[in-house]
């Protein structure tokens, strides 16, 4: 059987998978664990995030405003902006900036731990790592990555209305209005669900490339690098299902 | 330990809390905004064509947005049934009068619903009401009005075209237009009727100067029609005519009587025929009485007596036949 490892990390990414959702939902339950595991993945991601958001919301307004005004459709831009953050933008830089940062440490973390042996020693001691380490940080990313796109979205919008107010005049009331009156549930929701998608694969991806990292140090690098690369990449491959699927469901 | 996971637990709270208000905040303003949570009423409307209406378009009554598209049923072949979700607070405003049509929003937007008022009261629509709809000016049909227009056009210009043809054939029209002779003709004609008009115009002047005169009056029909005297006068002499022709038929009253009367002498004369046999009789011996006198004169010339006389007589009238001629040959 030739050696394919693209074929290899698929299949092991797959029983991976399996194994957290079966483990995940049986007791002992680390709460304790998980809602630190939320902290640092979530609320310490924030601000990174919602730098990225601003910046985004004020650069797509700003970058917008020449070829819309070309067209005389300045008073789109607010619907146009809003439209691209909530659908595309803010979930997908989201993830990827979500992946740069979660997916490399869990990755670091978890290979640093499977080379110090530590791993080894919990499952010795009783713990099962698997369950304290792997399905409270899949559980976190999975539940904190659409909190981060929300917010991210909230920030970039409201970036957004500071760079419109800064060529023109638009009060924030009209500013609302003009997104929500071309907004419909169609835009919103599919891109809420994949955020959800999005931190899962992160996740996973993290704790697989570190639980199954070996050739010392160096393979400590390889995990956390590995785990950004494929997480990034799937995040897109899932961004291409979701639209698709959106496409069936008839939302888009 | 237990106080700083205590203070992350409070910190990754407020993140959730945030990040979840974000999404419930958006969800309630998208649901407020198609009607999901407002009290809402049901209106059909048919029609013939919905040009891409989808569910979920707007509704828009007077340019509000009052309810939104909820279902689009294929009845028969030349019907589509639009059921429309209304925001119940519009209810009072919406008449069972009101015409729906289907319209874009701006030139190249979405697919709407507009309810248009018409003059006139009308009771309230009550949920589940049928509207009255009417089709909008559609773009072929106005290409097909345009079709029958041009057409018209093609048929104008040609007959343009034949009449400026034949009058560019012309060549009486032309000779007519070229002749400058013509046009000062024309121009004699016109100044000769001014001069005969300026005489018709003194001729109006004496009129009107005559009879102002007879208005004021002066000359014989002025004093016929003005003198008062005359008039009296005038009376005066038509009532002693009609005194003077009273008497008359009076008199004739008279006359008449008389001769009606059976005694009168006229009535004998006029109308007994024993009177007028008797004057017959009497006529015939006055005939035979003057022939006896003829006989006894022819008689007395053949008398000795007289006969000297005669010849003298005679003679005197032989004479003065014979003088005329002498004296009239000087």
């Amino acid at each position: 059987m030739p050696n394919y490892p693209i074929l290899a990390l698929t299949g092991g990414l797959a029983r991976f998978a399996s194994r957290f959702f079966r483990d995940g939902f049986r007791p002992r339950y680390e709460v304790g664990e998980w809602l630190y595991q939320c902290y640092v993945v979530g609320y310490q991601s924030l601000p990174l995030v919602g730098v990225t958001g601003f910046i985004m919301g004020i650069v797509l307004t700003l970058q917008s405003r020449p070829t819309m005004a070309q067209f005389g459709a300045e008073s789109w831009i607010p619907a146009m902006v809003g439209l691209t953050i909530i659908r595309e933008m803010g979930p997908i830089i989201t993830a990827l900036i979500f992946a740069g940062k979660i997916g490399s440490s869990i990755g670091a973390e978890l290979g640093s731990m499977r080379v110090t042996e530590q791993i080894d020693a919990m499952e010795v001691s009783g713990t099962n790592p698997f369950k304290y380490l792997v399905v409270t940080r899949v559980l976190a990313t999975t539940l904190m990555l659409p909190m981060l796109t929300l917010l991210a979205d909230a920030i970039a919008l409201y970036a957004s209305y500071i760079g419109l107010n800064m060529r023109g005049v638009t009060t924030l009331a009209l500013f609302v209005n003009n997104i929500l009156g071309r907004l419909t549930f169609g835009d919103a929701l599919p891109a809420f669900v994949k955020t959800f998608f999005f931190g899962f694969a992160v996740g996973l991806i993290g704790c697989y490339k570190g639980y199954y990292a070996d050739k010392g140090t160096e393979g400590v690098g390889q995990a956390a690098n590995s785990a950004v690369v494929v997480s990034s990449l799937v995040i897109f491959i899932l961004d291409l299902v979701a639209v698709q699927i959106t496409g069936l469901l008839g939302l888009n | 330990m237990s106080q700083r996971t205590a203070a992350h637990h409070v910190r990754l709270g407020l993140f959730v809390l945030a990040g979840l208000a974000c999404l419930v905040i958006t969800l309630f303003l998208l649901g407020r905004q198609q009607n999901l949570f407002s009290r809402s009423m049901t209106l059909e409307a048919d029609f013939r064509n919905v040009s891409g209406l989808l569910a979920g378009n707007n509704v828009r009554l007077g340019g509000i947005p009052v309810g939104t598209v909820r279902r689009i049923q294929i009845i028969n072949d030349s019907t589509i049934r639009v059921t429309m979700n209304l925001n119940r607070d519009v209810q009072p405003y919406v008449r069972r009068s009101t015409v729906a049509t289907i319209g874009t929003d701006g030139l190249v937007g979405n697919t709407i619903i507009n309810l248009e008022a018409r003059p006139g009261a009308a009771p309230a629509v009550q949920p589940g009401d049928r509207l009255a709809t009417s089709a909008p000016v559609g773009i072929d049909e106005m290409l097909s009005t345009l079709n029958v227009s041009n057409k018209n056009l093609i048929g104008i210009t040609q007959d343009l075209r034949q009449i400026t043809q034949k009058l560019n054939g012309s060549d009486a029209l032309w000779q007519l237009l070229d002749d400058e002779q013509l046009a000062t003709d024309a121009r004699r004609s016109l100044s000769s009727i001014a001069g005969a008009t300026a005489r018709l115009d003194a001729a109006a002047r004496d009129v009107e100067q005559l009879t102002s005169g007879v208005r004021q009056g002066r000359g014989v029909a002025g004093y016929l029609l003005t003198d008062t005297t005359f008039a009296g006068r005038l009376g005066h002499a038509t009532r002693q005519l009609a005194g003077t022709s009273d008497t008359l038929a009076a008199t004739l009253t008279g006359l008449k009587r008389q001769v009606q009367t059976q005694k009168g002498p006229l009535n004998t004369l006029l109308a007994d025929t024993a009177f007028s046999r008797q004057l017959r009789q009497s006529m015939r011996h006055v005939e035979q009485g003057t022939a006896g006198f003829s006989r006894s004169m022819e008689a007395l010339q053949h008398n000795v007596l007289v006969r000297g006389y005669l010849r003298r007589q005679q003679k005197k009238q032989a004479r003065a036949a014979l003088s005329p001629r002498p004296a009239a040959r000087p």
